[in-house]
């Protein structure tokens, strides 16, 4: 089966966002259950682990960053605050408001399935905007194309 | 290169890991994700030890195509070296007038 090859994440320096817009051949819900599912992210970005207020981590097993969901509205639009400085020497246990970026998923039912798009935003907060948007924009491009790679297998 | 610049540099280097990302990207230059592969260390962390490694010039991005490859920059760790050699040399000298004293008195 092939799988969906998409475009890669772009950087917008001027506004500190990073952005990437995914067509993926999986029906809305299912995007849906992967990128809020603990569970289901755990298969294609980290470990989620989060308490009945949406606060708590994302870990991998040499990294764990603070994590919060910050507002949700089923199926269209998710968002969770992250402190993710790749900079920095030290990942803080909680999210720090004012060091911190929100990266927000946006799902659209297309006739091929579903458009996914994640805006990331508020790099400006952070001690460097410049390297961490660079980062991101790898991640978000590498994580996708796993997260494509899980919905259109049949697993 | 002032010592302000050389104590960065230092910490950068005072980890196994980003010793052995550095020992990886003098094979090459490689993304985080092929260093991820390579090692036994997540992207994620990879990442992390890049931007320190970045921060104080040792590595620097190098787009390629849809991926960031980082490449060592062999310049600023030749400073380093040099530094260190100066260092080595003064404690040469003072060595010297010690041995030079001693025998004398």
């Amino acid at each position: 089966m092939t799988m969906t090859s998409n475009p890669p994440a772009v950087v917008d320096e001027a506004d500190f966002i990073v952005r990437r817009t995914i067509s993926i051949a999986a029906p809305v819900h299912k995007v849906w259950s992967a990128i809020t599912d603990p569970e289901h992210i755990s298969r294609w970005f980290g470990r989620v682990q989060l308490d009945d207020r949406g606060v708590g981590s994302i870990s991998w097993p040499d990294r764990v960053l603070p994590l919060r969901l910050e507002s949700m509205d089923e199926p269209h639009a998710v968002s969770y605050r992250w402190t993710n400085d790749d900079v920095s020497s030290d990942d803080p246990a909680t999210v720090d408001d004012s060091h911190s970026t929100v990266f927000t998923f946006t799902l659209q039912a297309t006739d091929e399935g579903t458009q996914l798009t994640v805006v990331e935003t508020g790099f400006q907060s952070l001690a460097h905007p410049s390297a961490n948007l660079a980062s991101h924009r790898e991640g978000w491009t590498i994580e996708l194309d796993k997260l494509v790679v899980l919905l259109e297998s049949d697993v | 290169m002032t010592e302000s610049t050389l104590i960065p540099v230092f910490a950068a280097l005072g980890d196994e890991t980003r010793w052995s990302i550095l020992t990886e990207l003098g094979e090459g230059d490689a993304s985080a994700s092929a260093l991820a592969g390579r090692l036994p260390i997540t992207r994620q962390a990879i990442a992390k030890h890049l931007a320190v490694l970045q921060e104080v010039g040792l590595v620097e991005p190098v787009p390629a195509g849809r991926e960031i490859r980082y490449r060592v920059v062999g310049s600023e760790l030749a400073a380093t070296a040099r530094r260190l050699d100066a260092v080595g040399i003064a404690w040469d000298r003072r060595l010297a007038a010690i041995k030079q004293i001693a025998e004398g008195l």
